[in-house]
């Protein structure tokens, strides 16, 4: 057992719930006795499950309410994938290009690219066949809520190849960054995301690396 | 005795070092045994137990346990030491639920008596203070109400993931990154809590 294994089977929770095997918990058990990562991990997962049961005892953590279906119906898959991706196509057309566009490119369906963060420095994402149409990136924006989202694609040399303003999180909270994929060469990228609140000035949240191929 | 643990490579060859170093009666690798298990086995006697003092008691005793046979160089799989902490943790938490039901079912027995108030450690209620205010300020702070439901199935009616995912029509990836994103806030919260419970202790 080691450590991303724990990861990939979400040990820590459905070990706190009683969810493992006699075997498996054995193991785990055996494991985190001095892996203190996964002891930190398992320490703040109880403490948070306790918290929140005690949260709830007490009237603070309420059932939702009738009226949030409408919150429910506008925030649905299908109605916020439909409005991010108007939203990204409507934006990006109206963000900065450093290449000059050949000729219109057929617009076809675009691919929609879940970022991944790694602590690796190898790009964990690799896309292919980008140079049909648009890719859309979505990103996780973190926890921090910030009233105004902007993101750049830089490329290997740290250029500004593509930027996108006026970002709001959408789809599963995802931010979701439209880049015309006939401007992605080959090569390795970083997606960087500032946010910022009221009038503050912009600050780097995330940069994710990826691999267009 | 609570050091930081070094993270000094692989936990076979950090145990078996740590046995041979034992049984050549190495003081400092005892101290180091008690650093790098210690805080697991009072968590595993935690859960088991359901409580804290009772799980104390019984750490101490693994731990003596422990030394007394490692002394002696007596364990047959070094690299397994873990494993050989947590065997003794489990059969005394066994050894002592069995002495404890044969002792006596009268209602003043010792059984009532450590099933007691779990708040009488004063270090506890602190403890359950700072987890409170700092889940608070995070249900203050999900601006999402899916989010919070989220949480308040998971972790309050224990529901599985699938159900929670198939009754909110959301992904099993959007599911993890509430649970991870909460997780991460709940620790800034509570380490914030704890920062400033420490400050009012100073003054």
């Amino acid at each position: 057992m080691d450590r991303n294994y724990v990861i990939e089977n979400e040990l820590v929770d459905r070990y706190l719930r009683g969810d493992l095997s006699d075997e498996e918990s054995a193991a785990f058990e055996e494991f985190y006795l001095s892996d203190q990562e996964t002891l930190a991990e398992l320490e703040l997962a109880d403490k948070l499950e306790a918290g929140l049961k005690d949260a709830a005892e007490r009237g603070r953590l309420a059932k939702p309410s009738r009226q949030d279906w409408f919150v429910r119906a506008v925030t649905s898959p299908q109605w916020a994938a439909a409005a991010s991706v108007l939203l990204v196509l409507s934006l990006s057309y109206t963000g900065m290009l450093q290449r000059q566009l050949g000729s219109t490119p057929d617009v076809a369906a675009p691919q929609l690219v879940p970022l991944i963060a790694t602590r690796s420095a190898t790009p964990a994402t690799v896309i292919s066949n980008v140079s049909d149409g648009w890719v859309v990136l979505l990103v996780d924006p973190g926890f921090e809520p910030y009233s105004d989202y902007r993101a750049a694609v830089l490329d290997r040399d740290g250029e500004t190849i593509w930027v996108a303003g006026g970002l709001r999180p959408g789809y599963e909270d995802y931010l979701a960054v439209g880049v015309d994929g006939s401007i992605l060469d080959p090569g390795r990228y970083d997606l960087v995301v500032h946010g910022r609140s009221g009038s503050a000035d912009f600050a780097e949240i995330s940069r994710t690396a990826f691999e267009v191929r | 005795m609570t050091e930081a643990v070094p993270d000094s490579g692989d936990e076979q060859s950090v145990a078996a070092d740590l046995v041979g170093r034992i049984a050549r009666g190495d003081a400092a690798a005892e101290t180091e045994l008690w650093n790098r298990y210690s805080r697991g086995l009072l968590f595993l006697l935690r859960r088991r137990t359901g409580d804290p003092d009772l799980a104390d008691d019984l750490r101490q005793e693994t731990f003596r346990i422990a030394l007394e046979k490692l002394r002696t160089g007596g364990l047959a799989d070094p690299g397994r030491l873990a494993a050989y902490l947590r065997g003794i943790a489990v059969n005394l938490v066994t050894g002592d639920w069995r002495k404890r039901f044969r002792r006596n079912t009268s209602p003043d027995s010792d059984i009532v008596a450590a099933a007691g108030d779990d708040s009488s450690n004063p270090m506890d209620e602190v403890s359950r203070q700072q987890i409170a205010a700092a889940v608070a300020e995070l249900l203050n702070e999900l601006g999402v109400t899916r989010d919070r439901e989220i949480l308040r199935r998971f972790y309050v009616d224990e529901a599985d993931k699938a159900q929670i995912c198939g009754e909110l029509d959301i992904s099993p990836t959007h599911f993890n990154r509430v649970l991870f994103r909460a997780k991460q806030r709940f620790r800034t919260l509570l380490l914030r809590e704890e920062r400033i419970g420490k400050l009012e202790l100073v003054e």
